[in-house]
């Protein structure tokens, strides 16, 4: 029932070229050469392939609009930041199978007729850093990124090593990164699409995003899209730890259960959870009432919940979950790049409140603070760590109200 | 100053191996400086000032901004033990403990300045809980008894 579709290659080839290639590499690359880079765009669209760095944007649509900007110079992004606390997929992804992500990548420059891609990795991933750029290193030596960019010009690559910021993963936060500044969002539009990296029309996508490329290049749409659910297509990585007995990354077709998740993770170690956290820090707490939500977009949004960058951590029976829910707190005071007051302000003193709250202190004042920070830092705030530093809280408390929280 | 013109060179070298001059560089100038000097020092700023025309303001703008660049001197290998979500669960508290007992006030490099260590948010080790990162490099799962062994080889 664990599909390994992007995981086919775990343990199994030592990353290089010419074994990525005995194993089937570089033919989605091909593929797309014959297919030029419009039809690649519209297959993309026709598969369904949606992001999988949280917001779930559809691909095709977006290298669509790159590649058909009036502006020629054109860039992509591998958003390796991977930041989200309980989030290690990518990372894991990158271990297994560093070409498999090059070779989406290198598809999607093509694509958009782009004429050079950035890797952001962040900077704790030295290994993976290593990985990566031997790949585009090898693949740039056997010729692979020749007559990729505009007009058959050669596709060039470059590395950037992430700070230790959380909020460069916001994609306009990640563009100043690159270019030499503060990691300080920007407010959109004008969308990245048009003008995004140095002003000029850019892709961003996730590292599992990409991933997916090849294999719908090769095998087509239909295929593709016969995993999942109506609405979200293909597999999901999910990393999985806490109380479970087999911390590790899963891979799961769209339209699994929570539970099955669970099961193949072994939660709870053999004690009931209390709750999961699903979808990171910016995610909801989910109870044992809820645990056979449906893993896809719009099942998770059916119970008021999101799956974020597929990162779940489980909670045994007896966890203080204030005390987890300060430690979200400290995390996103601690990551807020500061710019706008609503989430600066906001985030310090939902900390603050939530420490008292994990220490057994503060009642009925306290919570009503919480909910009204967590409307003001929703409404006010310009990106998206403002707009969801308060949703885990917001869940606790619901649950806490509805008498679903033990203890 | 001796040791100032020699930071001022490795600098200039730092820079020289970049494809090129323009501020899309500075960071990972600014990482090659940390890893050289485990800071940015005062006159490494003012050197990419003169080599990049980033104003010294701008790169410590940048450098307080990023967790992994620091003003302040570390130690040469820096210990940072993960205290997120997963890895409290998993005893983070035990190692942030051994750190203060055998290494010392966080931040501070050590007497022979071998070692310093922070605290730091999810490193992407959650599988690997409690997890610890030493001198760049995944360390996980830590042990208060390694912490322990790291002080003792250092202090
Ligand atoms: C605070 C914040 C952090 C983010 N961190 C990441 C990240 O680490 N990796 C990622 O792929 N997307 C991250 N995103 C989402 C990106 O802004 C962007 O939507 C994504 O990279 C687009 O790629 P996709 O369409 O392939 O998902 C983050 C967003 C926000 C608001
Ligand atoms: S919402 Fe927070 S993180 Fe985002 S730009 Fe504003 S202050 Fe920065
Ligand atoms: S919580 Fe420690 S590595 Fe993720």
């Amino acid at each position: 029932m664990s599909e390994q579709v992007l995981l086919r290659r775990r343990g199994k080839v030592a990353p290089h070229l010419k074994d990525y290639i005995e194993s089937g590499g570089l033919e989605g690359l091909r593929r797309a050469r014959e297919m030029g880079p419009e039809a690649v765009c519209r297959l993309v669209t026709e598969s369904g392939l949606n992001g999988r760095g949280g917001a779930a944007f559809p691909t095709g649509r977006k290298w669509d609009a790159v590649r058909s900007q009036p502006e020629p110079t054109h860039y992509v992004v591998l958003n390796s930041d991977e930041s989200e606390p309980g989030t290690f997929k990518d990372r894991a992804l990158i271990d297994s199978d560093p070409f498999l992500v090059m070779e989406g990548l290198l598809i999607a420059a093509y694509a958009t007729q782009s004429e050079r891609i950035f890797l952001y990795v962040r900077g704790e991933y030295a290994p993976q850093t290593r990985l990566l750029w031997d790949c585009a290193e090898e693949l740039a030596a056997g010729g692979h990124l020749k007559g990729l960019g505009p007009n058959g010009s050669d596709v060039a690559v470059e590395l950037r090593r992430g700070g230790g910021a959380y909020i460069c993963g916001e994609e306009t936060a990640l563009f100043r990164s690159i270019e030499g500044y503060r990691g300080e969002p920007m407010s959109k539009p004008p969308f990245p699409t048009v003008q995004g990296l140095f002003r000029k029309p850019t892709v961003v996508n996730n590292v599992e995003t990409v991933a997916n490329v090849p294999d719908i290049l090769t095998r087509g749409a239909d295929w593709y899209k016969s995993r999942g659910t109506a609405r979200s297509s293909g597999t999901k990585l999910y990393s999985i730890s806490g109380h479970v007995a087999r911390p590790d990354v899963y891979e799961l077709p769209f339209g699994a259960k929570l539970s099955d998740l669970l099961e193949l993770a072994g939660a709870g170690n053999g004690k009931p959870l209390e709750a999961v956290l699903l979808g990171g820090a910016a995610g909801t707490f989910v109870f044992p009432r809820d645990f056979d939500v449906e893993l896809s977009y719009e099942g998770a949004a059916a119970r008021g919940a999101t799956l974020g960058s597929g990162a779940v951590i489980a909670f045994a029976e007896g966890t203080n979950l204030w005390q987890v829910a300060e430690r979200l707190g400290r995390f996103f005071a601690h990551e807020s790049c500061g710019q706008c007051v609503p989430c600066r302000v906001g985030t310090q003193r939902q900390y603050e409140i939530l420490h008292e709250l994990a220490g057994g202190a503060g009642g009925a004042r306290e919570r009503a603070l919480l909910r009204s920070l967590s409307q003001v830092m929703t409404d006010a705030s310009i990106c998206g760590l403002g707009q969801t530093a308060s949703t885990a809280v917001r869940s606790l408390l619901d649950a806490e109200a509805q008498g679903a929280l033990a203890g | 100053m001796e040791l100032e013109a020699s930071i001022r060179a490795r600098v200039r070298e730092i820079i020289a191996s970049r494809p090129g001059k323009d501020r899309a560089q500075l960071l990972e100038v600014l990482h090659e400086v940390q890893g050289a000097f485990q800071s940015v020092p005062r006159v490494a700023a003012e050197e990419i000032e003169r080599e990049m025309g980033v104003p010294v303001t701008d790169t410590y703008g940048v450098v307080t901004f990023y967790d992994l660049l620091t003003d302040k001197p570390t130690g040469r290998t820096v210990l940072r033990i993960c205290e997120d979500v997963t890895c409290h669960l998993h005893g983070s508290s035990e190692l942030v403990a051994a750190a203060e007992r055998s290494l010392g006030p966080e931040g501070e490099p050590s007497a022979d300045g071998s070692i310093s260590w922070t605290r730091c948010a999810c490193l992407g080790l959650c599988d690997q809980a409690p997890a610890a990162h030493l001198g760049g490099e995944p360390l996980a799962p830590c042990t208060p008894a390694f912490v322990e062994k790291a002080g003792a080889r250092h202090v």
